[in-house]
């Protein structure tokens, strides 16, 4: 009788998780960038047309940033979704080869 | 905190609260710099879906991350110069010295182009003026002319409004008469020994020949390559403060004071920079540099003592102050305008030779001696006058009416002028013919078709109707000497001309043969007709001549009657037109039927019909039918036999005998073609006998 043990899933569940943990550190600390920069026109007295566009320019910054936060964030859920995959693959084949030698142990008392 | 004016309301500024969040700003720059660095160097470890290619994405985005680095510190500076600026725009303005930290930090932000950059117009043309203050008196020394040079490069080749109030400021306190100067300077600089050789007669007698001598004895001599580098940065000072309206604001009479220096040289040597200036600049330019000089030095032949000391030695800039203007003219079309339709001040028109005159361009038509037969007055021609119908038309946009009527005042003057000197000039420049001809193509055909129309006597070229919209109108006899001029001329802008004449007339037709011909609604046949019998006697044709094929001028005229007849034959084919038939179908070029066919040219022998009105009564039929008031035509005169209604074929392209016969049996004996065409042909046959006779012989 023949055992099927799962081929060794793709992907380094360890280092995924290492850079998800950057990707979300990354992402607050991007975000929080981009809440002080929105802020900090408020913060001056600067009024005027150069005021206006300045302000406005920290506006698209603080926007680019925020995007650039989104989309960290949704790179760190893909890391968790595939480092929690790999993880139950790496889990089916321990389980898989544990089977396996549980029955072979007998047959080899036997001899 | 300070209210400041700022020419765009109140502005209130706290200077203190923007070095707060400069430093903000700063703190902000070098945390983003790391989380940058942080993504770009993230780990990228082997991945399972969905998360494949993650990595990859996470170091690209650290790039895009850091690409935002900088303009936040760029954005931290610009608060510390609005701060300083708040701070000693007060003092700088009243003439109070700054702190030793107020100018290191000004000289700094002037340093790296921040200070300017960053301020308000009013506030740059401050800054502008402390530094021409700080440079007047010293200019003459080497290494302070280095540094000035410095400065304004490191602020330079920006045309926005503080930038021109900048050097606005600077021009104005440096002095605009040492501006004029600054290229003598720089020739004694770079030809300090020449002092040795200047005085006797027929030497320049603006050579700085004290400053050559003072750095002659220095053993100073600068190199050919900086001398043309920093004439250059004054030229670029000059344009940014001229081109953006600046100088005028901040020093109203600085453009004239440079313009009109009598050192022309000196002062055409600022247009060695090729960048923009200002229009009224260079109208001042061209009256003291060009029309001045020709007053002058009416003799073109004489050489002129300026040549011997160019700046940038044998390699280096232009010293001809003429071809200096009309180039930087030709790069400006509105001072291109300006200067050739505004008259000249009394104080330029120097000598007998240019009394009685104000006219610029009949001056340099019969007085500007040019050296290349009016080919750069003719581009400078074409550039002004295509300038005041450009903005004629936006000016209409705008619903500035006004502005409208004045562009077109002074551009259909200056066609006056031109045309007047091509038919009457005491000489004669072909390249001008072609200049006047391409501005009748593109702005006056209605002008030529409704001129003609009105068959007006006068012994003038034509006016401006002051009362119906500024409109140009030509005398009969005008308009006829000016085609005739072209014709004979200049054959390749007579080409030109009846290709786009004959897009006109065609258009005329087809717009008014979508319904029978009436006297009350005939007035266009008297102006196709009427151009057409004035064009036939520009071209040396009578009626009842036969077509001579060795002559080029009937050549060219065939091409009238084939571009017409060739459109309104296609038109057929065209289901909605657009803006002209033109354009929508493209007129055939004369190359490709530069004769009517033996055919063609048999028919006409021995009748009372001429070639040309012949082909008339075929534009007039053939405009009938496109739009199907005609609804048949024999199988034979059709582009393809079997598609009744389909396009005809062009009667002036006709080799046939047998279809050249049936296309005159439809055109002359057809009761449903006759119905539409006869009267309008008889109309238009007697316009064109009367204009032939109102003209006389060719």
């Amino acid at each position: 009788m023949g055992f099927d043990i799962p081929p060794m899933p793709r992907g380094d569940p360890r280092g995924m998780h290492e850079l998800a943990g950057i990707c979300k550190t990354t992402a607050t600390q991007l975000g929080t960038l981009g809440d002080d920069l929105t802020a900090l026109p408020k913060s001056m007295t600067f009024e005027g047309r150069a005021a206006r566009v300045f302000t406005h320019h920290l506006q698209s910054f603080s926007s680019r940033l925020a995007d650039a936060a989104a989309e960290l964030q949704d790179d760190a859920g893909r890391l968790d979704t595939a480092v929690a995959e790999v993880e139950r693959l790496l889990a089916e084949r321990a389980a898989a080869i544990q089977r396996a030698a549980e029955s072979a142990q007998p047959a080899q008392v036997g001899q | 905190m300070r209210p400041a004016d700022g020419g765009g309301g109140r502005i209130l500024i706290n200077p203190a609260d923007l070095r707060r969040g400069s430093s903000r700003l700063r703190t902000l720059s070098a945390q983003l710099q790391t989380a940058a660095t942080r993504l770009q160097s993230a780990p990228t470890p082997e991945t399972a879906p969905p998360a494949d290619g993650v990595p990859e994405a996470v170091n690209a985005l650290g790039g895009r991350v850091t690409t935002l680095v900088q303009p936040l510190a760029d954005a931290a500076v610009e608060l510390d110069r609005r701060a300083l600026w708040a701070e000693i725009a007060d003092q700088l303005a009243a003439g109070y010295p700054l702190t030793g930290a107020q100018l290191s930090e000004f000289m700094a932000g002037l340093r790296d182009g921040t200070l300017v950059r960053y301020a308000e117009p009013w506030q740059a043309e401050l800054a502008g003026e402390y530094l021409g203050r700080t440079y007047h008196g010293n200019f003459t020394d080497p290494a302070k002319l280095k540094e000035l040079v410095t400065l304004l490069n490191d602020n330079g080749e920006v045309f926005d409004e503080q930038h021109g109030a900048f050097f606005s400021g600077f021009i104005h306190s440096f002095g605009p008469e040492n501006v004029a100067h600054m290229s003598r300077v720089i020739q004694a600089m770079e030809w300090p020994k020449l002092w040795q050789l200047s005085g006797g007669s027929g030497s320049d007698p603006y050579l700085d020949t004290e400053l050559m001598q003072k750095l002659d004895e220095q053993g100073f001599q600068l190199d050919d390559r900086d001398a043309m580098n920093w004439l250059l940065t004054f030229g670029m000072a000059v344009g940014v403060a001229t081109s953006t309206g600046q100088l005028r604001r901040y020093d109203s009479d600085a453009e004239e004071k440079i313009a009109y220096d009598p050192d022309t040289w000196g002062t055409a040597q600022l247009l060695n920079y090729k960048g923009a200036f200002g229009a009224t600049f260079l109208r001042d330019m061209f009256q003291n540099g060009v029309i001045g000089e020709i007053g002058r030095h009416p003799d073109p032949f004489m050489e002129m003592p300026i040549s011997r000391a160019p700046i940038g030695a044998n390699d280096g800039f232009s010293t001809d102050t003429r071809a200096l203007i009309m180039d930087a003219l030709e790069r400006n079309p509105h001072g291109a305008a300006l200067a050739l339709s505004t008259p000249v001040p009394k104080q330029f028109l120097i000598s007998s030779l240019l009394a009685d005159k104000s006219d610029p361009i009949q001056i340099l038509y019969e007085d500007g001696s040019m050296h290349d037969d009016g080919d750069q007055l003719a581009r400078v021609y074409t550039a002004g006058v295509n300038w005041f119908h450009d903005d004629a038309q936006l000016a209409s946009y705008d619903g500035d009416h006004g502005r409208a009527a004045d562009d077109l005042l002074h551009g259909n003057s200056m066609t006056l002028s031109l045309a007047q000197e091509a038919i009457h000039g005491p000489n004669h420049l072909d390249a001008l013919d072609g200049a006047v001809a391409d501005d009748l193509a593109a702005h006056h055909l209605d002008s030529l078709f409704d001129s003609a129309g009105r068959e007006q006597g006068g012994s003038e070229v034509g006016y401006v109707d002051t009362i119906h919209g500024n409109n140009l109108v030509f005398t009969l006899g005008g308009e006829r000497d000016l085609l005739k001029t072209i014709a004979e001329h200049n054959s390749d802008a007579d080409n030109r001309l009846l290709d786009a004449a004959a897009g006109k007339q065609a258009q005329i037709i087809y717009d008014h043969t979508n319904a029978p011909y009436t006297q009350e609604n005939g007035e266009w046949v008297h102006k196709v007709s009427a151009f057409t019998a004035i064009e036939m006697n520009a071209h040396d044709m009578q009626l009842d001549d036969d077509f001579d094929q060795d002559k080029e001028s009937h050549e060219l005229l065939f091409k009238l009657a084939h571009g017409t007849v060739g459109l309104l034959a296609k038109a057929a084919d065209v289901e909605i037109p657009g803006a002209s038939l033109a354009v929508d179908i493209g007129i055939d070029r004369l190359d490709d039927a530069t004769a009517p066919s033996a055919a063609l040219l048999d028919q006409n022998k021995g009748t009372a019909n001429g070639l040309l009105l012949d082909t008339m009564n075929a534009s007039l039929a053939s405009g009938y039918y496109d739009h199907g008031l005609v609804a048949h035509a024999p199988p034979e005169l059709l582009v393809d036999s079997h598609v009744q209604g389909g396009p005809l074929k062009d009667y002036t392209a006709l080799k046939d005998p047998v279809i050249v016969g049936s296309y005159h049996q439809w055109m002359y004996e057809n009761g449903e073609v006759l119905k539409y065409t006869d009267e309008p042909l008889q109309t238009a046959s007697a316009v064109m006998e009367r204009i032939q006779d109102k003209l006389g012989a060719p």
